[in-house]
């Protein structure tokens, strides 16, 4: 029994669209997180990870989302998750997600986010 | 200066040296306790990182992050090294003995880190050039490794002393205490989500009485707060004694299909039915083809007769079975572990509350669903259609009818019985269930042989393609009588659209009812739109 989480991934000029659709848990977190990293390693700092179709995140795989962001940040790349379940946005918020990566409604407003310019 | 204190470093430190260390522990303290609440773990360790290279006198100082997902060791931030580099996987045994025995430094050569270790300096040493590797300081407390600092040869040529290892020592442990602050807040916010995510299922399992939504909620929830890697539900009909399969997550958890039926008696899960007590199995006591190394399950408990919550206090012997839910490998870190008695209580809240939404969900349906078709009850589909009709006459948007009589039905009871009868009528209304929308549309049994299917928001051409596709699919659809032999079946259909063709529930029902019977005038096993000549053609 493996994990079935299928990601999809748009590369645009300056951006990258990451969708996943599944449960992410810790092999679906990782599998995540090491598409994330290669993009990074692509040369793309500015992601966009869209859980639209993953309304199911247990505590492991919030814990490998956040480790993400870190690891972003180091690398001073932004990440904006949008189409959030209620509860998984309240978690990234309770767990301090909110304040270092970009948490939005839709796709549109992540990508919106990403064209202002930083610290604006 | 520097060759001073390297010459009197063999006499014991000197004042000055020892101020200096000080005052490098106050500030590494300052900054380690910032460690929890500093958004970003990288800009606090840089000066920290800086700090220590400088009064330590060293070529260069890396401090790696441990990863306990990936069980690597990751370069974080690096004073005089490359502020990117190669990462250390660190084994299983390796960190558990680390953390046990070498949370103190540093000697490379002692230490049974140093294998790993040393293996990364031979295969990076050219990337680290110039870094040597003088000593290195595990980040550990608490029986927990955090990371790791990397110091280069001392710029004095000469060998860390005692003095240099006590202080990095406690400076190891300062920077450790604040990376396991960090961690156990991140733990404390991941239980304070924990009981937000289930303040959030209880509301959504609350919010709908429709079972396949109450299922999904219970699964999905139960998988997500045990860290499970998978779930499934099985709902228990007392009647039958059998367990049916009512949901799984993810989909392809199990190899059974959703709705497929087990006797209970030779169920793997016929002890927790019969026990009613929650279970953990392991890998050798459960089927193969789940593929696990344990199961937590725990019955789904209900007051029979009763839709009220089973309370802690109720007796035993008051109490049914409604279900049971299963969860299968509890994750832990990258890895899948045995599930355990504080699993099964925290499983234990959806036995009472899972037990209950399943018990609710089943009286709704019995209250709204014709027990022979399963289709909704006349009662129940005159409210909604009220319902759509109120709704419509604000929003603008169209509600269609389609009607349906199965055709010559009297025939297959005179010829083949009741019994088959009623099979006809109970798989033409599955198929008719099967070709709308769900939780949208509202088939439903009209009475004797004739079924309905309200449309919210359908105008007069889409309906008229749903009622011809369902048309198709009965003509499609043999049906087995009792001796096995397939019997064909057809059905004719009058489609009706309000405010076109009706202006209230019953000229809209009538409507259709009018197109039904030109339908089965012209022929049967046809779809006919109402129309007003229809209406002219009855009253001659």
């Amino acid at each position: 029994m493996t994990n079935d989480l299928h990601v999809q991934v748009r590369k645009e000029s300056s951006y990258a669209v990451i969708s996943t659709d599944g449960y992410i848990n810790n092999v679906g977190g990782e599998k995540v997180g090491e598409i994330a990293l290669g993009l990074v390693d692509e040369g793309y700092r500015d992601l966009i990870l869209n859980l639209e179709k993953s309304n199911v995140v247990n505590s492991i795989g919030v814990s490998i989302l956040i480790e993400l962001v870190e690891r972003i940040q180091d690398v001073d790349g932004r990440l904006y998750f949008c189409n959030l379940t209620k509860v998984i946005a309240k978690t990234f918020t309770i767990m301090g997600l909110a304040g270092v990566a970009g948490i939005v409604a839709t796709e549109a407003e992540a990508v919106a986010a990403l064209a202002a310019p930083q610290g604006a | 200066m520097t060759n001073a204190r390297a010459r009197t470093a063999p006499l014991g430190p000197d004042f000055v040296t020892l101020e200096r260390f000080i005052g490098t522990l106050m500030e590494l303290g300052e900054l380690a306790a910032g460690i929890s609440m500093a958004p970003k773990l990288k800009l606090i360790m840089r000066p920290m990182v800086a700090r220590l290279a400088r009064d330590l006198e060293a070529a260069g100082c890396a401090l790696y992050i441990y990863r306990p997902q990936t069980r690597k060791l990751e370069l974080l931030v690096g004073e005089g090294t490359p502020d990117k580099g190669p990462k250390i996987s660190l084994g299983e045994p390796v960190e558990l003995h680390w953390a046990r025995e070498d949370a103190f430094p540093f000697d490379p050569r002692s230490t049974s880190l140093a294998e790993p270790v040393r293996a990364f300096v031979a295969e990076y040493g050219a990337s680290l050039a110039g870094f040597g590797m003088g000593a290195w300081l595990p980040l550990a407390v608490q029986g927990q490794v955090f990371g790791l600092i990397l110091l280069g040869d001392r710029l004095t040529g000469l060998p860390y002393g005692p003095l240099e290892l006590n202080i990095l020592s406690v400076a190891g442990r300062q920077i450790a205490g604040g990376l396991y602050n960090r961690a156990q807040q991140a733990e404390r916010a991941l239980a304070q989500t924990e009981l937000l995510r289930y303040h959030d299922y209880l509301q959504t399992l609350h919010s709908s009485l429709k079972a396949a939504f109450i299922h999904d909620v219970l699964v999905k929830e139960a998988v997500a707060l045990t860290n499970a890697r998978q779930g499934l539900l099985f709902t228990y009909d007392d009647r039958t004694d059998e367990l049916e399969l009512a949901q799984a997550f993810p989909a392809r958890a199990v190899t059974g299909r959703i709705g497929d039926r087990y006797p209970v008696g030779a169920h793997w899960l016929a002890p927790v039915v019969r026990e009613r007590e929650p279970r953990i199995y392991q890998a050798l006591e459960v089927p193969s083809d789940l593929e696990c190394l344990s199961v937590a399950a725990v019955p789904l408990m209900v007051r029979r007769g009763s839709a009220r919550d089973a309370m802690p206090d109720t007796d035993l012997a008051e109490m049914g079975v409604a279900g049971v839910l299963c969860v299968f490998d509890r994750e832990k870190g990258r890895s899948v572990t045995n599930f355990t008695d504080d699993d099964l209580e925290a499983l234990g809240s959806f036995a009472v509350t899972g037990g209950a939404a399943i018990q609710n969900a089943r009286l709704y349906e019995q209250a709204t669903r014709d027990g022979l078709t399963r289709l909704y009850i006349r009662h129940y589909f005159d409210q909604r259609l009220a319902e759509e009709l109120a709704k419509a006459s604000l929003t603008g948007l169209p509600v269609a009818l389609v009607m349906l009589d199965i055709d010559k039905f009297k025939t297959f009871n005179d010829t083949y019985g009741h019994q088959t009868g009623d099979q006809v009528l109970r798989e033409v209304s599955q198929v008719l269930a099967r070709n709308v929308r769900d939780d949208v549309d509202v088939p439903a049994r009209f009475g004797g042989e004739e079924l309905l299917a309200l449309l919210p928001e359908t105008g007069l051409d889409s309906a008229a393609e749903v009622a011809d596709r369902i048309r198709r699919a009965i003509a499609d659809h043999a049906v087995p009588d009792a001796t096995g032999t397939l019997l064909q079946v057809t059905v004719s259909v009058g489609v009706a659209v309000y405010p076109a063709h009706g202006h209230d529930a019953a000229s809209l029902i009538a409507a259709a009812d009018l197109a039904l019977y030109a339908s089965k005038h012209g022929g049967r096993n046809l779809v006919t739109v109402y129309s007003p000549e229809l209406a002219a053609t009855q009253s001659h």
